[in-house]
C-alpha cells in the first residue's frame, strides 16, 4: 500500500538522474530510490541486496529490484563500500513502495572520500528534471 | 522517425546459450557497439527457465533430468517457462530519453504482438485474466506484461532494465504439452496439482489451439510486421558481431550455474 502522505521529494536530500536519493552524512551515505522511481517500478517483489562489506563504485551496478516481472539494476552514485543493508526489504520489499525514503531506504555506504559527485542533483532541481522528462513523454 | 534495427533469427540452442546471447547483446549494446534488435529463437533441448528471482522450491529438478528437458535461469523477473513448442522474441534496446517506463514498454511490445496475431486472425488482447495471480508456473499466472485471446494467456514477456539498455524477451506458445508442463513443478498436494491441471486449459492457451496448425515462417513475417508497424521500424537482417560473440562465450559460464550472485 502506497503511504499518499509522504513527501515526495524531501528537500534534505540529494538524487541522481537514475533516481536513487542520497541521504548523506558525513562519511556515511543512507541510499534509496525516489517516490519517482518506486511508483514508475510498481509492486516491488524482491530484492537482492548486497553483502555487507562489499565494495561499490561509482556508476556501477550493486544490486537488482524486481518488478512487473522486470528487474531494474540499481547503481551506486559513488565509491565506497557497503556497511548496512536494510534486511527488513528480505521479509517486506514493498516498503520500498509505502515508504521510500523511510523505512524502504535499501543500504548505508561508507564513502572513501568527502567530494561527492557534481551530477546529484537536489529536490528542486530532481523535480525540475522529473518535469521535463514528464514532458518529454 | 523510422529507426533502424537489427533483425536476428538464431535457430535453436540450448537455454544457457540464449540465454547468455540475450544478456551478451544487452550489454555490448549498453557500449554503443551494436544495433537495437529483435531476435527470434528456439529452445533446443526443450528448457525449464527461471525467472531472475524464483526460488527451486516448487520446482522438480529431477523430473526435468529425466525428461531430458534442460533448466535455466533467466536474467529477467517472473516465473518459470517450459520452453517446449515455441517461439521467444528478444527485443534489446536503449533506453532512449525520456526512457519508456516498464509498464510502457510492455505495453508498446504488446501492441506489437496484437498487430501480429491479428493478421493471423487472431484477437489478443492486453487484460486478460481478471485477478492478479501468483503462481510459480507463469501461465498460471497473470499481470500487466502478458497477451491474452480469450481471456487466456498466449505470450508471457519479462524484462531486465539496465542503465542504458533493456532487454525484454517473451515467450508466444505454439502449443502446450500441460502433462509435461505439471511435472516439472513440485506442489505442496496431489489435490492441488490436480486443480491446477483442470484448470488449466481454462486460464492458458496457444496458437495451435486457436488457429491450428502454424507455419513457423509466416509467424515470423508477421511478428517482423507488427514490430515494423508499431514501433515504426525498418530491419536489417543482421549477424552477431565480434563483440557479442566474445561476450556471450564469457556469459555462459555464468548462466551454467542455476543460482548466481552478483558481483
Amino acid at each position: 500500500m502506497r503511504n499518499k502522505d509522504c513527501e515526495k521529494y524531501p528537500k534534505n536530500l540529494k538524487y541522481t538522474k537514475t533516481h536513487e536519493w542520497l541521504k548523506i552524512e558525513e562519511r556515511k551515505i543512507t541510499l534509496g530510490i525516489s517516490y519517482f522511481a518506486q511508483e514508475q517500478l510498481g509492486d516491488i517483489v524482491y530484492v537482492e541486496l548486497p553483502k555487507i562489506g562489499m565494495e561499490v563504485k561509482e556508476q556501477k551496478m550493486f544490486m537488482e529490484i524486481e518488478s512487473s516481472k522486470a528487474v531494474s539494476k540499481i547503481y551506486s552514485p559513488c565509491k565506497g563500500k557497503i556497511v548496512a543493508i536494510n534486511k527488513k526489504l528480505g521479509e517486506n520489499p514493498g516498503l520500498i513502495n509505502s515508504d521510500p525514503y523511510g523505512e524502504g531506504w535499501l543500504v548505508e555506504i561508507e564513502i572513501m572520500s568527502l567530494v561527492l559527485p557534481d551530477t546529484l542533483l537536489d529536490s528542486i532541481c530532481y523535480e525540475n528534471f522529473l518535469k521535463e522528462e514528464i514532458k518529454d513523454d | 522517425m523510422t529507426k533502424i534495427w537489427r533483425f536476428l533469427d538464431t535457430g535453436k540452442n540450448p537455454g544457457v546459450y540464449n540465454m547468455a546471447l540475450d544478456e551478451a547483446i544487452l550489454e555490448i549494446l549498453e557500449q554503443g557497439k551494436t544495433a537495437p534488435s529483435l531476435r527470434l529463437y528456439q529452445w533446443s533441448p526443450a528448457c525449464l527457465s527461471l525467472g531472475r528471482n524464483q526460488g527451486l522450491k516448487t520446482i522438480n529438478l529431477g523430473s526435468c533430468k529425466k525428461l531430458g528437458i534442460d533448466v535455466v535461469r533467466r536474467p529477467t523477473g517472473g516465473e518459470a517457462i517450459l520452453h517446449w513448442d515455441e517461439l521467444t522474441y528478444s527485443v534489446i534496446m536503449p533506453r532512449e530519453n525520456p526512457s519508456l517506463s516498464l509498464k510502457e514498454l510492455y505495453f508498446l511490445i504488446n501492441r506489437a504482438l496484437i498487430e501480429a496475431f491479428y493478421s493471423l486472425g487472431i484477437k489478443t488482447e492486453l487484460h486478460c485474466l481478471k485477478e492478479s495471480l501468483k503462481n510459480p508456473n507463469c501461465f498460471l499466472s497473470a499481470g500487466l506484461a502478458d497477451l491474452c485471446c480469450h481471456e487466456k494467456k498466449l505470450v508471457g514477456s519479462a524484462q531486465l532494465r539496465t542503465r542504458g539498455a533493456i532487454l525484454q524477451h517473451g515467450s508466444i506458445i505454439i502449443s502446450h504439452k500441460p502433462e509435461i508442463l505439471f511435472s516439472v513443478f513440485r506442489f505442496p498436494s496431489k489435490k492441488l496439482k490436480k486443480e491446477e491441471f483442470s484448470t488449466f486449459s481454462k486460464k492458458a492457451t496457444s496458437l495451435s489451439e486457436i488457429i491450428g496448425e502454424i507455419n513457423l515462417t509466416d509467424l515470423k513475417k508477421v511478428l517482423l510486421a507488427g514490430f515494423q508497424n508499431v514501433l515504426n521500424l525498418e530491419f536489417f537482417e543482421g549477424k552477431l558481431t565480434g563483440d557479442e560473440i566474445l561476450e556471450t562465450e564469457k556469459l555462459l559460464e555464468k548462466y551454467k550455474k542455476l543460482n548466481w550472485e552478483i558481483k
